[in-house]
C-alpha cells in the first residue's frame, strides 16, 4: 500500500493536509536524531579539546580530517572488510534456512515439546552470553579447533549462527502464525506436498519478516565483537568490528575522543549503507508483490 | 502423516540448536568432569597439543592486555619486532586489549591454550589468575634482573604472589593528588600541603582566588573516601569496615565530617554531584577551571590533548590526617606486570622478551610514548609531564592496593559511591552519610 | 548447573567447585545491591517498555500511512540503532546532559525555563530518567521496524473494504491495525524483554568503572561476580553466583514470554 502511494506523482494537497500531525511529529523526532548524530560527526571532526568545552560544532580550528586518518589506519581495514562481509552474509542465509522451516512448524502445528522447545529458546535469549561463550571457548580450545584457520572460520560462522538461531526463531514465529491455514489447504488439495508448499506459498509470504530479521541478524553479526574477540585468535580471521571496536577502546585509554568519534563513524558508516541497501532492495520489492 | 513427520525431524533439528546455544553450559560441565582426569595427569602435554598445528608453533605466544593502536602497544610492538631480529624467535602478539585478556585470559589458560606470556594489572594477574604463573625467581637471579628496577615494585610483586616472585613489573603508576601548578601560583600557594590542615589552607588560598579547588569524577570518586579512611585506620581498617559492615566506627564519622566540611565551604565543584568519567577530567581539570583531582599517574596523558603542553602538572600525596595510621609515605603503587604462563616450555625466551620490554630502549620508548614511569631504573630521564610525581613514587614506602580497599565488597561499592557523591555536593550531612552507610552494611 | 556451586573462575573445572545448594540464590535476593538492580531493571522494563512501545507504534503507524519519504524518515528513525553504543552514551552523556553546554541547558534557556536549565541531569536522583531516556530513544527505531513489518503485511484490501463501508482513520486503527498486530505485539514485548534483560553496556557507560546505585542492573552485577569489580581492586568472585543470576534473569524472559502467551491470544487471528 505504501508503496503504491509513494509511486504518485501528483501531490494530492488536500490529502497531504490530512497528514500534516504525522509530518510533524516524524519531522520533530527526525530532527532531534539528526541533531543528536550530527553533533556525534561533528565530533568527529573536531577536537578534544572542543568537544569538552562545548565547542565541537564551531570548527574554530577547521575540520580535522587527520581524526580520519588515523583511525582508518588503526584497523586493518580491508582484509577485515572481507571477513565480515563473508560471516555475515554466509550466517544470514545458514540462519534463514534454518529458522524460517523451524518457525513454521512451531507456529503451526501441535505437538507435545512445542512449548518446551519455545519457552527454551526465549530462555536461550535470557542467559547472557558471557557466561555461554566462556565455557564453551573451553570446549572448542581442546577440541583443537582454534589453531586452524579453515576450521575456525567455520567454527566462528557456526557460532554466529547458534547464537542468533532462538532470537531468529521467535522472532518468525508470530509472522507464520498470522498466515491464514487456507493457502496451505488448498496447496494441499492441489496436490502439493507440505514441504513443497513451504517453500513455494509460506515462504513467501513471510518475506516481510523475513526481511526484517534478516537486517538485525546482518547487523548483529557485523557488529558482533565480543565472540570474535575471544575466538578469532588470528588476523586472517578477525571482522572489521573486532579491529575499529579496539580502536575505539585505545582511542578512550588515550583520551582521544574526537579521534574515537572518527572511528564510530567509520563503524558505523558501512552498517549504515548496508542497512539503506537492504531496506531498499527487500523491503521496497515486497510489499506490493503480495495481497493477503 | 507427511506434515507430523515433517515437524518431527524439523523438531529434532531444533532440539540440537537449542543445546548448542543455551545448554552449553550444562554440557561443558560433561566436558569438564572428563577432561579433568586427563588434564591433572597430562598438565604439560595438553598445553603441547594445543600448539603443535599452531602456525607459529615455534615462536613465543603474547597476549596482550594494550590494543595496537595505542603508544605502549606500538611502543612494545617495536620492543618485540627488534627481539625477533636479534633472536629469530617469532613472537605471536595478540593485542587482546583489556577487556580480551579480563574475560578471554583465564578461560584459555584453563583450556590449555598455548600463552606463553600476558600482562595486566599486578593485583589482577596475581590474585585472580595466580594459579596459572611461573615462579621467576630463577631467572631473575640468573639475569641479575633487579639491578635496574624498582625495588618497591619488586617486593610488592613478591608480596602479593605470597612471598615469591611470579611477575615483572612495568609502566609504575602511583595514585596521588594532581594539580595545575600555574593556579596554585596564580593563587599565591608557595609549597604543597603535607597534612589535612594544610590542605584546608591550600583549598581556602584558591577559593579567595576565584578558582575551584577540587574537581572528581564519579569513576574516582570512592578513591577519596577510601584514602581518608587509610588514612585514619590504615587498609587493613578500611577492609574490615567495608566487608564486615562496620561503618559506626568513629574513623568513618571523622571522615564525613572532614567531607563535610569541605563541601559546605564550597571546596568541590559545583558539578560534582553530575560529573561523569570523563567529564571532571576533562572540562574541569584540563580546562584550567578546577585545580586539584585525585587520580593516577596516568591522568596527564589522558588529558593531554586538552590540557596541551604547557600545562604544568604539579603532584602530591594524599595529606597526613591527624592522629592517623599512616601518613603521606603510603600510597596505592603499582604496575602492569608480565607473567609467564607455568605451562610454557620456553620461559627462558618469553623472559627475554620481557627484559627485552622492561629494560634500556624500549622501555624508554615505552615511557615516552605512554607518559609513563620507566619501569628500569637506569632510565633516569622520564616524560615532563610527569616529572612531578617522581618524588612521590621515590617517598613511597608502604603499599595500599587500589583505592584503599574500599571497593573491596562488590555488593557495597554502589552504594558507597552514590552516597559518598552525594556527600560531596553536599546533599547528605556527615551524620546522614554514616547513617545510610550503616543501614546500607547490616 | 553452576549456580548451585561456589565457583571462582567460568572455567574452573568441576573438581573446584564446591557444592553450596540454593544458598546463592538466597544470597542474591538478601543482597541490597542485587535487589536494587532487580527494581532498576523492572522499572527500565515497564517504563521504558511503555515509553518505547507507544512511540514507535505512534511512529509506525505514520510512516505506513501512506506519508512521504517514508524510506527516508525509517532510515533516519532506525539509524540510531546501528551507530555504537559507546558513542551514543557518550554523546548523551557530555554533550545533551552536559551542566555546562548541554542541549538540554541550551533548549530550556532558549525557552526561559531557568529552573529547567539549571538541573543537573546526572546526579543522582536524575540519573536513573536520564539513562532511561537516552536508552529509550535508542531502542524506539528497532521496535518501530517490528511494528512497521507488521503493519505491511496486513492486506490493503482490508482497508479498502473498510474505507468503503465508511470506516474512518481512527477506527480502522482501533479496529484492525490493533488486534491484527497482537501477535506482533507479542514478538515486540518478547523482544524488549530479551534486550532489556541484557542491559549492560549503557548502564556500564552511564556509571564508569565503578557501578551505580541508580543504574545498576543484574547483569552489570554478574559481571562483577564473575570477573571481579571495574577497577583494579581484587575482590571475591563466585561464578555461581553470576550463574544464578543468569539463571533468574533467564527465569523472568520465560514468565514474561508464557504471560504474552497467555494474554494475548492470536491463533484465531489469521488472514
Amino acid at each position: 500500500m505504501a508503496r503504491e502511494k509513494e509511486t504518485k506523482t501528483k501531490i494530492n494537497w488536500k490529502k497531504e493536509a490530512k497528514m500534516a500531525p504525522g509530518y510533524i511529529i516524524l519531522i520533530i523526532w527526525v530532527l532531534f536524531t539528526v541533531c543528536l548524530l550530527g553533533w556525534v560527526i561533528a565530533a568527529s571532526f573536531s577536537t578534544t579539546k572542543e568537544i569538552f568545552a562545548g565547542n565541537a560544532l564551531k570548527f574554530e580550528t577547521g575540520l580535522h580530517i587527520e581524526n580520519y586518518i588515523k583511525a582508518w589506519k588503526g584497523g586493518n581495514v580491508s582484509t577485515f572488510f572481507t571477513n565480515s562481509l563473508v560471516y555475515s552474509l554466509v550466517s544470514c542465509g545458514l540462519l534463514i534456512l534454518i529458522c524460517a522451516p523451524a518457525a513454521y512448524v512451531l507456529s503451526r502445528f501441535r505437538f507435545v515439546a512445542n512449548k518446551v522447545i519455545q519457552s527454551s529458546f526465549v530462555s536461550a535469549m535470557g542467559v547472557p552470553i558471557i557466561m555461554v561463550v566462556l565455557p564453551l571457548f573451553s570446549i572448542v580450545a581442546r577440541m583443537d579447533i582454534l589453531n586452524n584457520v579453515m576450521a575456525n572460520r567455520f567454527l566462528l560462522i557456526f557460532l554466529y549462527v547458534g547464537i542468533n538461531v532462538p532470537y531468529t526463531t521467535i522472532f518468525l514465529l508470530t509472522f507464520f502464525a498470522n498466515i491464514s491455514r487456507t493457502y496451505e489447504e488448498a496447496a494441499a488439495i492441489d496436490g502439493c506436498s507440505p514441504m513443497k508448499t513451504f517453500w513455494i506459498i509460506m515462504l513467501p509470504m513471510a518475506q516481510s519478516g523475513l526481511a526484517t530479521v534478516t537486517i538485525f541478524n546482518f547487523i548483529n553479526v557485523w557488529n558482533e565483537y565480543f565472540l570474535s574477540l575471544i575466538f578469532a585468535n588470528s588476523d586472517q580471521l578477525r571482522p572489521v568490528a573486532v579491529g575499529l571496536y579496539s580502536m575505539i577502546n585505545s582511542m578512550k585509554y588515550t583520551g582521544d575522543w574526537a579521534g574515537m568519534f572518527a572511528a564510530v563513524v567509520i563503524v558505523f558508516l558501512p552498517t549504515f549503507f548496508l542497512y539503506l541497501f537492504l531496506s531498499e532492495k527487500i523491503i521496497g520489492g515486497i510489499t506490493g508483490g503480495i495481497k493477503g | 502423516m507427511k506434515r507430523k513427520l515433517l515437524a518431527l525431524v524439523l523438531g529434532c533439528a531444533l532440539t540440537v540448536t537449542t543445546l548448542v546455544g543455551c545448554g552449553s553450559s550444562t554440557s561443558t560441565t560433561t566436558g569438564d568432569a572428563a577432561e579433568t582426569a586427563e588434564t591433572a595427569a597430562e598438565t604439560t602435554e595438553t598445553g603441547d597439543a594445543a600448539a603443535t598445528t599452531e602456525a607459529s608453533g615455534d615462536g613465543l605466544v603474547y597476549w596482550s592486555m594494550w590494543e595496537a593502536t595505542e603508544p605502549q602497544g606500538m611502543a612494545i610492538q617495536a620492543a618485540i619486532d627488534a627481539f625477533t631480529e636479534e633472536t629469530g624467535i617469532p613472537v605471536d602478539v595478540q593485542f587482546k586489549g583489556r577487556t580480551g585478556i579480563r574475560e578471554g585470559l583465564e578461560p584459555a589458560l584453563a583450556a590449555g591454550t598455548k600463552i606463553d606470556l600476558f600482562d595486566e594489572d599486578i593485583d589482577r594477574v596475581n590474585g585472580m589468575w595466580g594459579d596459572y604463573l611461573m615462579d621467576l625467581e630463577e631467572f631473575v637471579k640468573a639475569s641479575d634482573y633487579e639491578a635496574t628496577a624498582i625495588p618497591g615494585l619488586m617486593s610488592a610483586c613478591r608480596e602479593v604472589a605470597g612471598g615469591t616472585l611470579k611477575s615483572i613489573p612495568y609502566q609504575p603508576n602511583v595514585f596521588a593528588f594532581f594539580y595545575n601548578k600555574d593556579l596554585f601560583e596564580q593563587a599565591g600557594i608557595k609549597a604543597e600541603p603535607k597534612t589535612w590542615d594544610e590542605f584546608l589552607t591550600v583549598c581556602q588560598q584558591l577559593k579567595d582566588a576565584g578558582i575551584t579547588p577540587l574537581t572528581c569524577d564519579d569513576a574516582y570518586a570512592d578513591c577519596m573516601i577510601g584514602y581518608h579512611l587509610g588514612r585514619l585506620v590504615g587498609e587493613e581498617g578500611v577492609t574490615d569496615i567495608v566487608k564486615n559492615g562496620k561503618w559506626d566506627d568513629p574513623a568513618v564519622k571523622k571522615m564525613a565530617d572532614d567531607y563535610a566540611e569541605l563541601a559546605a565551604k564550597g571546596y568541590f565543584s559545583e558539578n560534582i554531584g553530575s560529573n561523569v568519567w570523563p567529564a571532571g577530567q576533562n572540562t574541569e581539570l584540563a580546562l584550567g577551571e578546577a585545580a586539584m583531582y585525585l587520580n593516577g599517574s596516568w591522568l596527564p596523558n589522558e588529558v593531554k590533548d586538552m590540557a596541551g603542553e604547557d600545562f604544568h602538572w604539579g603532584c602530591f600525596s594524599y595529606p597526613a590526617v591527624e592522629g592517623g595510621k599512616t601518613g603521606t609515605e603510603a600510597a596505592n603503587y603499582g604496575a602492569q606486570v608480565f607473567a609467564i604462563n607455568k605451562n610454557s616450555e620456553k620461559g627462558q625466551q618469553a623472559f627475554d622478551l620481557i627484559c627485552k620490554i622492561t629494560k634500556g630502549e624500549f622501555d624508554q620508548q615505552l615511557s615516552a610514548d605512554s607518559v609513563g614511569i620507566p619501569a628500569d631504573t637506569s632510565n633516569t630521564e622520564w616524560p615532563a609531564l610527569i616529572q612531578a610525581v617522581q618524588p612521590v613514587m621515590n617517598e613511597c614506602t608502604t603499599r595500599y592496593s587500589w583505592a584503599v580497599g574500599i571497593e573491596s565488597n562488590n555488593d557495597m561499592t554502589p552504594i558507597i559511591k552514590e552516597n559518598f557523591i552525594k556527600l560531596m555536593a553536599g546533599t547528605l550531612d556527615s551524620q546522614g552519610f554514616v547513617d545510610a552507610m550503616v543501614a546500607a552494611g547490616k | 548447573m553452576m549456580s548451585f556451586f561456589n565457583i571462582t573462575g567460568v572455567t574452573d573445572t568441576m573438581d573446584k567447585w564446591n557444592f553450596v545448594g540454593i544458598s546463592n540464590y538466597a544470597k542474591l535476593f538478601t543482597t541490597n545491591v542485587f535487589v536494587t538492580s532487580m527494581v532498576n531493571l523492572f522499572k527500565i522494563w515497564l517504563y521504558g517498555g511503555i515509553i518505547v512501545m507507544s512511540i514507535s507504534l505512534l511512529l509506525a503507524v505514520i510512516l505506513t500511512s501512506g506519508i512521504r519519504f517514508k524510506r527516508f524518515f525509517r532510515a533516519i528513525i532506525y539509524l540510531p540503532n546501528i551507530v555504537s553504543a559507546v558513542a551514543l552514551a557518550t554523546m548523551w552523556l557530555q554533550y545533551v546532559y552536559s551542566p555546562k553546554f548541554g542541549l538540554l541547558k541550551t533548549f530550556f534557556k532558549a525557552l526561559g525555563l531557568e529552573s529547567l536549565a539549571k538541573v543537573q541531569w546526572l546526579d543522582n536522583e536524575h540519573k536513573f530518567m536520564a539513562l532511561l531516556i537516552a536508552y529509550c530513544f535508542g531502542m524506539v527505531g528497532y521496535h518501530m521496524l517490528i511494528w512497521v513489518s507488521g503493519i505491511e503485511r496486513i492486506s490493503p484490501e482490508l482497508y479498502e473494504a473498510a474505507t468503503i463501508d465508511g470506516a474512518n482513520k481512527q477506527n480502522q486503527f482501533r479496529y484492525m491495525t490493533l488486534p491484527l498486530l497482537k501477535g506482533v505485539l507479542k514478538t515486540n514485548i518478547t523482544m524488549w524483554s530479551v534486550t532489556s534483560v541484557g542491559f549492560f553496556i549503557w548502564s556500564q557507560l552511564f556509571s564508569s568503572v565503578t557501578a551505580d546505585t541508580k543504574t545498576i542492573t543484574p547483569m552489570v552485577y554478574m559481571y562483577m561476580q564473575v570477573f571481579g569489580a571495574g577497577n583494579n581492586a581484587v575482590t571475591e568472585r563466585n561464578a555461581g553466583l553470576g550463574a544464578a543470576v543468569g539463571v533468574v534473569l533467564s527465569v523472568c524472559v520465560v514468565l514474561v514470554f508464557i504471560a504474552c502467551n497467555k494474554f494475548i491470544k492470536d491463533d484465531d487471528l489469521e488472514f
